[in-house]
C-alpha cells in the first residue's frame, strides 16, 4: 500500500484534549493557585490598609467592577507572576516529555514536530486564558466582599480655627475599565504569554529537562528585568510588554509585578516587537525540537 | 567514595544547566555590584554637597534679618541630621566598596550566594541532579555501580557544594575585575579598610558562607531524594526557602531559626541599602551565633537520618 497515508486512529480534537488533560498535575495546580492567592493577597492587603484611612488606592478600588478586575488579572499574567506560571507549566509539560523520554514515543504517532509543538503551546495558552479569567472573577468577588466588610470610611472634615470647615479634597476618581479595555488587556496578556511559552520552549529544546526549562525559560527575563531603566530598554521584551499593556505606574506592585519602564507608551511598536520576538523564539524552539538530539535522553 | 565524588563533580561542572545557572548568577551579581557602587557613590556625593551648602543656606537676600537669625540658630540641628545620614551612607559605601577590592569582592559575592538568589540556584541544581535521576530513569545504572543510596546522595551533595564554591570564585573574580577596572574610577567610594582587616573579614565570611552552602546543599539534596520529581522538588525547596526567610524575623525565636542564624553567620548585618544580599531584617540576639547554629545542624542531621531510614523501606514494596 505504498503511497497511502495511514489515517490517524483518533481525531485532532482528541489529541488537543489529551494535551490539556496532561496539564492536570499537582505542580500546575500549585502554580495556578499560587498566582491567584498572590494576586488576591496584594489587593486585600492594600484594601484593608487603606480602608480605615478612607483612601483606598484608585487602581484597587476600581476592582469592584468586573472589567477592571479582568484587566488587572491580565496584567498579572503578562508580568512576573505570569512568567513564573508559564515557566512551571511548560516545564511540567514539554520539559517533562523531553526529560522522561516520551517525546520519541509521541513522534511515532505524530511525526510533524510543528503540530506537536503547536498543541503543547496551545494547551498552555488555553490554560493561561482560563486562569486569567478565573483570577479576574475571583478578584472581582473578593474586592466586592471587601467593599462590604471594610467600608471606606470617608475622612471627617475637622472644623477650622475660625469655626469654618477645612477644605477637603474631592474623592479620587475610580480607574475603571470598559469591556473593550479588558478584552484588549487579555489579548495583550496572551501575546506576552506566547512569548514566555516560546522562550520556555527554546529552553526545553536546548536543555531537555524540567529544571532546565524552568531556569532558562524564566531566568534570563528575570535577571535582565532591571536593565529596563537603562538606554537599552527599547530593545528589551520587558519594555515591549509594558508598552503593549500600557501598564500604569501607580499600579506597580499592586496589580502587577514588573520593572517600571519610563512612561513612553508605543503600543503598536511594542506589540509588533513582541510578535516578532515570540515568532523568532517559537521557530527556534521548533528547530530544536526537530533535531535528533531531542530524541535522546539527557545525560 | 572519592571516585563517586569526582565523577559526580565532573559531570555536574560540565553540564549545560549548571553552566547556564552559573552564567545567570554571574550576570546578576555583576549588575547588583554595579548598581550598588553607583548608588553608594551618588548618595555620598549628594549628602556632602548638602553639608557644604548648609552654612551659606541662610544667606539668601529674600530672608529678613529675623528669618536669617532663626535659620542660623537651626543650622547645627540640620547639620546633625545630615551627618547622621552621611554616616549611614558612608557605612553603605564601605560595604559596597568591597566589590571594588580584589579580596573583598569574594566577601561581596559570598553574601549574594548565601542569600535568596544563590540558595534558589542550589535548589534548582539539586532538583535536576538528584530528583532528575528518578524521572529520567538513570538512577538504576547509578545504583548498579553504587548500591548504597546514602553514599550516592552524599556524593551529589558534595558535588553541588563544590559547584557553588567554584561559582563563588568565578563570580568574585568577575566582580573584582569590574570593580577595579571600571568601578573605582567611575564611582569613588570610601576604603573598605586595611588589607589585613579585609583579609580577615573575607576569610571568616567565606568559611561561614561555605558552611551555609554545605548545609543548604544537604537540605536541597535530601528534599529532592524524598520527592523524586524535579518540579515538586523545586517547588518544595522554594517553599522551604520562603519559610526560612520569613521566620528569621520572628521576634525572640527568629535568631535561633535557620534564617536568623544564617544571616548572622554570614554577616548580612543591618545594612539594607547595598545589594550584596537579598534577605529580610532578622530578629536581634545576644547569644553567640555558633550556639544558634546548633538547632539548624540538628534539623539537617535529623532530616538525613530520617531520609536514610525511609529509603531503606520505601523501595521494597
Amino acid at each position: 500500500m505504498a503511497g497511502t497515508r495511514r489515517r490517524p486512529a483518533r481525531g485532532e480534537g482528541t489529541a488537543w484534549a489529551g494535551e490539556l488533560r496532561s496539564l492536570w498535575t499537582a505542580p500546575v495546580w500549585g502554580a495556578t493557585a499560587t498566582v491567584v492567592v498572590v494576586a488576591l493577597a496584594l489587593v486585600a492587603r492594600l484594601w484593608i490598609a487603606g480602608a480605615s484611612y478612607g483612601a483606598v488606592d484608585p487602581s484597587v478600588a476600581a476592582l469592584t467592577s468586573l472589567p477592571a478586575a479582568l484587566r488587572a488579572a491580565a496584567w498579572q499574567f503578562a508580568t512576573l507572576l505570569g512568567l513564573a506560571f508559564t515557566g512551571v507549566v511548560v516545564a511540567t509539560s514539554l520539559g517533562q516529555t523531553l526529560e522522561g523520554g516520551t517525546w520519541s514515543a509521541l513522534r511515532l504517532f505524530e511525526n510533524r514536530v510543528g503540530v506537536l509543538w503547536a498543541r503543547k503551546a496551545g494547551a498552555v495558552l488555553v490554560l493561561s486564558l482560563a486562569a486569567q479569567i478565573a483570577t479576574g472573577v475571583l478578584l472581582w468577588l473578593a474586592t466586592s466582599a471587601l467593599a462590604r466588610l471594610w467600608r471606606v470610611r470617608p475622612r471627617v472634615a475637622a472644623p477650622g480655627f475660625d469655626g469654618g470647615a477645612v477644605h477637603a479634597p474631592p474623592p479620587v476618581a475610580l480607574e475603571s475599565a470598559t469591556w473593550g479595555q479588558a478584552a484588549g488587556a487579555i489579548a495583550g496578556a496572551l501575546l506576552a504569554q506566547l512569548l514566555f511559552i516560546a522562550l520556555a520552549g527554546c529552553a526545553a529544546a536546548l536543555l531537555r529537562s524540567v529544571i532546565g526549562t524552568l531556569a532558562l525559560g524564566v531566568g534570563p527575563l528575570l535577571v535582565t528585568a532591571p536593565l529596563v531603566l537603562l538606554p537599552a530598554a527599547p530593545f528589551l521584551p520587558h519594555r515591549w510588554i509594558a508598552d503593549l499593556l500600557n501598564l500604569p505606574a501607580e499600579a506597580q506592585y499592586q496589580l502587577y509585578l514588573w520593572n517600571q519602564a519610563p512612561p513612553d507608551p508605543a503600543r503598536l511598536t511594542g506589540g509588533l516587537a513582541l510578535v516578532g520576538g515570540a515568532a523568532l523564539a517559537a521557530v527556534a524552539a521548533w528547530a530544536g525540537l526537530r533535531s535528533e538530539r531531542a530524541l535522546r535522553p539527557v545525560d | 567514595m572519592n571516585r563517586l565524588v569526582r565523577a559526580e563533580t565532573r559531570r555536574l561542572l560540565r553540564h549545560p544547566l549548571a553552566l547556564a545557572l552559573a552564567a545567570l548568577f554571574v550576570f546578576g551579581s555583576l549588575y547588583c555590584a554595579w548598581v550598588s557602587e553607583r548608588m553608594a557613590a551618588h548618595n555620598i556625593t549628594q549628602v556632602q554637597d548638602n553639608l557644604d551648602f548648609l552654612p551659606s543656606s541662610c544667606e539668601s537676600r529674600q530672608n529678613t534679618p529675623e528669618q536669617k537669625a532663626r535659620c542660623l540658630a537651626d543650622v547645627h540641628l540640620q547639620a546633625a541630621g545630615l551627618e547622621r545620614i552621611q554616616d549611614r551612607f558612608t557605612a553603605e559605601g564601605v560595604r559596597a566598596a568591597q566589590a571594588q577590592h580584589p579580596v573583598g569582592a569574594l566577601l561581596w559575592t559570598v553574601r549574594l550566594l548565601t542569600s535568596i538568589p544563590g540558595l534558589a540556584l542550589l535548589v534548582m541544581l539539586a532538583a535536576f541532579s538528584v530528583a532528575g535521576e528518578w524521572s529520567r530513569g538513570s538512577i538504576v545504572p547509578l545504583l548498579l555501580y553504587e548500591s548504597r543510596l546514602g553514599r550516592l546522595l552524599a556524593a551529589k551533595t558534595v558535588a553541588i557544594w563544590l559547584w557553588s564554591l567554584v561559582l563563588l570564585c568565578v563570580s568574585g573574580a568577575v566582580t573584582a575585575a569590574f570593580g577595579m577596572l571600571y568601578g573605582r574610577d567611575a564611582y569613588p567610594l570610601p576604603s573598605p579598610g586595611s588589607l589585613g582587616s579585609v583579609l580577615a573579614d573575607t576569610g571568616l565570611g567565606v568559611v561561614a558562607g561555605a558552611a551555609v552552602l554545605a548545609g543548604a546543599a544537604a537540605v536541597a539534596v535530601a528534599l529532592a531524594a524524598l520527592l523524586r520529581q524535579p518540579m515538586r522538588a523545586f517547588l518544595a525547596g522554594m517553599l522551604v526557602l520562603v519559610l526560612v526567610v520569613r521566620t528569621s524575623a520572628a521576634p525572640g525565636l527568629g535568631a535561633w531559626l535557620p534564617g536568623g542564624a544564617l544571616a548572622d553567620l554570614v554577616g548580612f548585618g543591618a545594612v539594607d541599602g547595598v545589594w550584596d544580599h537579598f534577605w529580610i531584617s532578622t530578629a536581634p540576639s545576644t547569644a553567640p551565633v555558633l550556639l544558634r547554629v546548633l538547632p539548624t545542624l540538628a534539623l539537617i542531621g535529623l532530616l538525613w537520618v530520617w531520609l536514610d531510614r525511609h529509603n531503606r523501606t520505601r523501595d521494597r514494596a
